[in-house]
């Protein structure tokens, strides 16, 4: 790192992370579990709100963390390393979806088919925890799958912006940084796709 | 404010980010209005709803995946991560850091000065390695030269011979032309003789290629052979006999 660097990250508490991604340049494969720790269910969690099927989530997830690694050397910590891995989830994620999308053009596939087939959810395993009984255990649950189906209804740079700022409660600058475009279009982006999800809510209760 | 003024902006004011005039304006109408304030309100539960989704965890074969893909990387891939890596202590090692643009920056001052040497003007260099004269010439001096001092081509050859030919003085020569014999007939002649000039300088007609068809002019070219003194040529810085063959020409000038 630069001397003048180092001084910035000190000043901006970053040095935590960047010292972590250091020793992970410097080869020390325990670091990179490290890293792994604390980021792959971070990256998991936004890939799955992004494509909804959880094999195609983990898919994501391997790309991302190769990413990583490949690009350990390009990261100089202009911005957060979280900001940094969001941006490479995101973009991934992103792209994905669109290939998903180019064979749904082409007749071949359906990602919403796919995910009638393939959408098995296999970490909601405190879902019962705190529910008195399991009438309210399965109209939660329903709740649950309704939205999750809203979700995914949503275009999806709207869904992005949308899944980083109320689940993964990113600030809007954070969210600008990892999608790579100005806070005005994060605001509008996020605006819009509650916009929907609320009318698609009332209309499902109503 | 109006409601349709406040309905787009309730996104913005529910994460609170508008600006502080903004945001005291649209609470006000939010206490005045009860339509936009059931806005506000299903806002926030679909916050709440979509907090509440379950976050995937990261399952143990991930980890797995993920360092077998690496380990298969292509041979190119490890490399450039290699060298990557490298790069990334130099980078991050301040005094290795200054060590590698200190060493950098006598490298490109060594290769300016061999590049600013080489191409410096033949004529800076001392005598020049070809003895010709005139603009193109000279242009062709500086790329040998530059080609030289680069230890592209070799030296030239010296001539290991001789360093200068025999002649006649001048002098004798414009004699000659300006004798009355020399323009007693008013007709073009001409004629080539070998001469022989020996180590003392002194020459004589050794014979005749193409005679005049005056024959003075013949005459009068041996008496002034005869008494002019040469150069003799050299060899080794000795003087050594050698032959000259000279061609004069008389040609009449109308007047």
């Amino acid at each position: 790192m630069y001397p003048d660097e180092l001084a910035l990250a000190k000043q901006n508490g970053a040095v935590t992370e960047r010292s972590i991604l250091e020793q992970v340049d410097s080869g020390i494969g325990l670091t990179f579990e490290e890293l792994f720790e604390r980021y792959s269910s971070m990256v998991s969690s936004l890939a799955f709100r992004i494509l909804g099927d959880q094999q195609e989530a983990l898919d994501v997830s391997q790309e991302v963390f190769l990413t990583i690694f490949r690009k350990m050397d390009s990261f100089r910590g202009e911005s957060s390393l979280k900001t940094w891995i969001y941006r490479i989830a995101v973009h991934r994620a992103a792209n994905r979806f669109r290939w998903w999308n180019r064979l749904r053009r082409r007749g071949t596939v359906s990602l919403e088919e796919h995910l009638a087939k393939n959408a098995e959810r296999e970490f909601s395993g405190d879902l019962n925890s705190g529910i008195q009984s399991p009438e309210e255990a399965l109209l939660q649950e329903e709740e649950r799958a309704g939205i999750e189906r809203l979700l995914l209804q949503l275009p999806v740079q709207q869904r992005i912006a949308v899944v980083m700022r109320d689940i993964e409660g990113l600030s809007y600058e954070e969210i600008a940084e990892s999608m790579q475009i100005n806070v005005g279009t994060v605001k509008s982006r996020i605006a819009r796709g509650r916009e929907t999800l609320k009318r698609h809510l009332k209309g499902v209760h109503s | 404010m109006l409601c349709e003024t406040v309905l787009p902006l309730l996104s913005e004011f529910f994460d609170g980010v508008l600006d502080a005039d903004t945001a005291a304006q649209v609470s006000q109408h939010l206490s005045q209005c009860q339509h936009c304030r059931r806005e506000l309100d299903s806002l926030a539960d679909l916050h709440n709803r979509l907090r509440s989704l379950d976050r995937m965890q990261a399952p143990e074969y991930l980890r797995r995946l993920v360092q077998r893909r690496i380990a298969r990387e292509p041979w190119r891939a490890r490399v450039r991560n290699e060298l990557s890596r490298y790069w990334s202590i130099i980078r991050t090692t301040e005094g290795m850091w200054y060590a590698t643009r200190v060493l950098g920056t006598i490298m490109a001052a060594i290769f300016f000065l061999t590049i600013s040497s080489a191409i410096t003007p033949f004529y800076l260099h001392g005598a020049s390695p070809v003895n010709t004269t005139g603009w193109p010439s000279l242009r062709a001096e500086v790329g040998v030269s530059v080609l030289n001092r680069l230890g592209m081509t070799q030296p030239p050859l010296k001539m290991a011979g001789r360093s200068g030919p025999a002649a006649i003085n001048d002098l004798y020569l414009v004699e000659y032309g300006q004798k009355e014999s020399a323009s007693r007939e008013a007709k073009d002649d001409s004629f080539s003789v070998v001469t022989v000039v020996d180590r003392s300088g002194s020459a004589k007609v050794q014979s005749v290629i193409q005679p005049p068809s005056d024959k003075t002019l013949l005459s009068d070219f041996n008496e002034m052979i005869s008494s002019a003194r040469c150069r003799p040529a050299s060899e080794n810085g000795q003087a050594v006999p050698s032959h000259l063959v000279l061609t004069f020409s008389k040609i009449f000038v109308y007047e």
